[in-house]
């Protein structure tokens, strides 16, 4: 099975949300304890399935344990929807596998292109064993 | 567990197809709103130019086809109007001629710009009053009221709308005082035709804008 080509939604003006859909673009991104660790920047989508597959999440700075960035860059990371809960009423994203102060241990989004194994690292860290309590 | 979907953007009417139809739009406004009045249209074609003889069927070769194969008199006057064109006889030519001048005096007295003085209104319906029996074709009417009224109905025009043709507003009243208000003798066929011609050639001149007349 080929994997699905990537694109981030700006990227296609041909496209939009489809109707009835949120675009969490701009929504906070929140742990398992509530708290705000960062803001949904982009969306990466599968055009061929018309479905959108992770959020690219840009994280809030001086979380713990994460260093900070390159200078002119932010640290981000990349969810699967499939994780993730949407509160439209309060435009939320909920991620109950992560916490600000577990989220050091996420594997970073660095570029667009995606290395090989990410998203299995990926999965690993967001699989119940890997949560902190 | 979420599920976003996107979808292809729906074609939006093209911006141009919404100009379009603002254009149009503005266009049948400009239209109902700008477009001159059927009364004033009316008025206008009957006041310059009298309606053509309708088409009839006379026989090719016919001396009534032959009259009508000469080129007409011109018809941009009112003087020109004034002609005598029936085949009555000297004793009513007068009263033809005034009768032929009455349409054009009795829009005269119902221009915009005039029909709202009052003793305009008065003229008029003093000339209609004097001219209904000639018109009823009444072969004893008598024809010096209604060459007055149209001498005073002119006055009254020119008091109104036109300082500098009191001299002929004036001599034309004077003129009509002297009328016998008979077209029997030649003397009098004359002097009638004669004030004719001249009331013919003021309510030409007053049938232009006063602005336009020096």
């Amino acid at each position: 099975m080929n994997s699905p080509i990537l694109r981030r939604l700006r990227d296609l003006p041909t496209f939009e949300m489809a109707t009835g859909d949120p675009d969490p673009r701009g929504w906070a991104v929140r742990g398992s304890d509530g708290q705000a660790f960062g803001v949904v920047h982009e969306l990466l989508v599968d055009p061929a399935a018309q479905r959108v597959l992770y959020l690219d999440v840009q994280l809030d700075p001086n979380l713990p344990n994460v260093p900070p960035p390159a200078p002119h860059t932010e640290t981000r990371i990349l969810l699967p929807v499939a994780a993730v809960n949407l509160d439209t009423e309060g435009s939320n994203v909920f991620v109950t596998a992560l916490r600000r102060d577990t989220i050091s241990n996420y594997p970073p989004f660095l570029d667009f292109m995606l290395p090989p194994g990410f998203e299995e690292a990926m999965q690993q860290a967001l699989s119940p064993s890997t949560v902190q309590p | 567990m979420a599920e976003l979907r996107i979808q292809p953007k729906k074609a939006a009417p093209s911006p141009w197809l919404l100009v379009g139809l603002a254009v149009l739009l503005l266009a049948a406004v400009a239209y109902f709103y700008l477009r001159p009045d059927p009364a004033d249209e009316a008025r206008a074609t009957s006041t310059s130019a009298p309606a053509p003889a309708p088409a009839d069927s006379l026989a090719p070769g016919s001396p009534a086809a032959e009259a009508r194969a000469t080129p007409p008199p011109a018809t941009d006057s009112v003087g020109t109007q004034a002609a005598p064109t029936s085949p009555a006889g000297a004793g009513n030519a007068a009263a033809t001629m005034l009768l032929q001048l009455s349409p054009t005096l009795t829009q005269l007295a119902d221009r915009a710009d005039l029909r709202d003085d009052a003793a305009i209104r008065e003229q008029r319906d003093n000339f209609t009053s004097a001219t209904a029996r000639l018109a009823e074709g009444d072969p004893h009417a008598s024809l010096r009221p209604g060459l007055v009224a149209a001498a005073s109905l002119l006055l009254a025009v020119q008091q109104k709308a036109y300082p500098n043709l009191e001299s002929e507003a004036n001599s034309l009243v004077q003129k009509a005082g002297l009328l016998s208000g008979r077209n029997a003798t030649a003397a009098e066929q004359a002097q009638n035709r004669a004030y004719l011609d001249q009331l013919a050639t003021l309510l030409n001149t007053m049938s232009y804008p006063a602005a336009d007349v020096l």
